[in-house]
């Protein structure tokens, strides 16, 4: 035990040049920094009443295809914006641009996960004020952008019927703390080996409050679902004092 | 890398405290880890060490313990010892354990000089 506070963690606090050092107790969150950037994006938000959403899922579960056939369907009665965070290129965000809605690109660069501050930079780029709606798209992975809040409204989930129905019990983090879960590619449901039922009770395995739906961007199922969900939390924030 | 950015957050904070506690060096961290947290230790250190290069934690050896997750169920209120996330409560059999610790990453002491 250390001799000189009796904290336990090492024998002597004296290092090779033996002058004494000190131990001193801390308790500092490292992810405290993240969660007030957060805290101030969802400020902004609930301020001009923007539904923002983060949605992850892992790389090509079709979160770009899935944002891009909305803005298609729903705008401009609807006003969408969109911060894209990729490692690199502008790609999805010239996807976004061409089917109609506003977009700004992250590159995270070696980062795989979207950190509250720096969509708050992107969200600078973006007239809040005049937008409904705001899909935040996480770098495609399915494990750490679960530990960052970036101060969305609610998270999505997406899991394509291609990745296998056993997704939510081998990546549990970013289950236990979404609100919706959508399955994508319904369209290649015949040609796969995938239970939606069962995707869904892993997912509650984990989540037992986990609503879900199913859906293709391509080929337009379930898409009407979708929107209805979408309206649902647009009435809830807009009714909301 | 993930580890990288919490290295330079972790730096940013002994940085910060430096001039609050009066200290110059800092020789000593220890980083307790939530099970449930993503972190891989090897990376971590190996971040940190190079995070920590022109900073007050220059050469600092950093202790990384871990820290058993732990939940609490929604059904019966069980306290739970937490292995997985997809777990079932052992008391009553129901899923979706409510994780109470394990999830964060705090600096819990330092030594410095
Ligand atoms: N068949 C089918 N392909 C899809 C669907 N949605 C996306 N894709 C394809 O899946 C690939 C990845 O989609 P993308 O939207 O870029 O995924 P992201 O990485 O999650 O943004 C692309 O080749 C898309 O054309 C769908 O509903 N059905
Ligand atoms: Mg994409
Ligand atoms: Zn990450
Ligand atoms: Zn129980």
């Amino acid at each position: 035990m250390c001799t000189t506070c009796g904290c336990g963690l090492s024998p002597s606090h004296t290092d090779g040049d033996g002058i004494a050092g000190r131990m001193i107790r801390l308790e500092r969150d490292l992810l405290a920094k993240n969660d007030r950037y957060a805290e101030q994006n969802r400020d902004r938000f609930l301020h001009h009443k923007v539904l923002a959403l983060n949605v992850m899922s892992s790389p090509g579960a079709g979160k770009t295809a899935l944002l891009a056939q909305t803005i298609r369907e729903l705008s401009p009665e609807m006003r969408i914006g969109v911060v894209e965070g990729d490692q690199q290129t502008r790609r999805d965000a010239q996807r976004i641009e061409a089917a109609g809605a506003l977009a700004v690109q992250i590159n995270t660069g070696k980062s795989c996960h979207l950190e509250a501050q720096g969509v708050g930079q992107a969200l600078l780029q973006l007239p809040l004020m005049d937008l409904d709606l705001l899909f935040i798209e996480n770098v495609g992975n399915l494990v750490c952008p679960a530990g960052f809040d970036l101060g969305e409204q609610y998270r999505i989930v997406l899991v394509s019927v291609t990745e296998g129905d056993d997704k939510p019990l081998k990546y549990p983090d970013m289950f236990a703390t979404a609100d919706l879960l959508v399955i994508t590619k319904l369209d290649l449901l015949p040609y796969v080996e995938f239970s939606q039922e069962q995707c869904v009770a892993y997912a509650r395995q984990i989540n037992p409050e986990l609503n879900w739906l199913g859906l293709s961007s391509q080929s337009g199922e379930g898409m009407l679902h979708w929107q209805i969900w979408l309206d649902q939390q647009l009435t809830a924030l807009r009714t909301s004092k | 890398m993930h580890e990288l950015s919490l290295a330079e957050g972790l730096i940013e904070i002994l940085t910060e405290e430096a001039s609050k506690q009066a200290y110059r060096q800092v020789r000593k961290v220890v980083l307790e880890i939530g099970e449930f947290s993503h972190v891989a230790p090897d990376a971590m250190r190996f971040c940190f060490e190079i995070a920590a290069q022109g900073s007050v934690a220059e050469g600092a050896v950093l202790d990384l313990t871990f820290r058993q997750a732990m939940g609490e169920c929604r059904c019966c209120g069980e306290s739970v010892v937490m292995h997985s996330r997809y777990d079932a409560c052992p008391a009553c059999g129901a899923y979706g354990i409510r994780v109470v610790e394990g999830e964060d990453m705090s600096i819990k002491y330092i030594e410095v000089v």
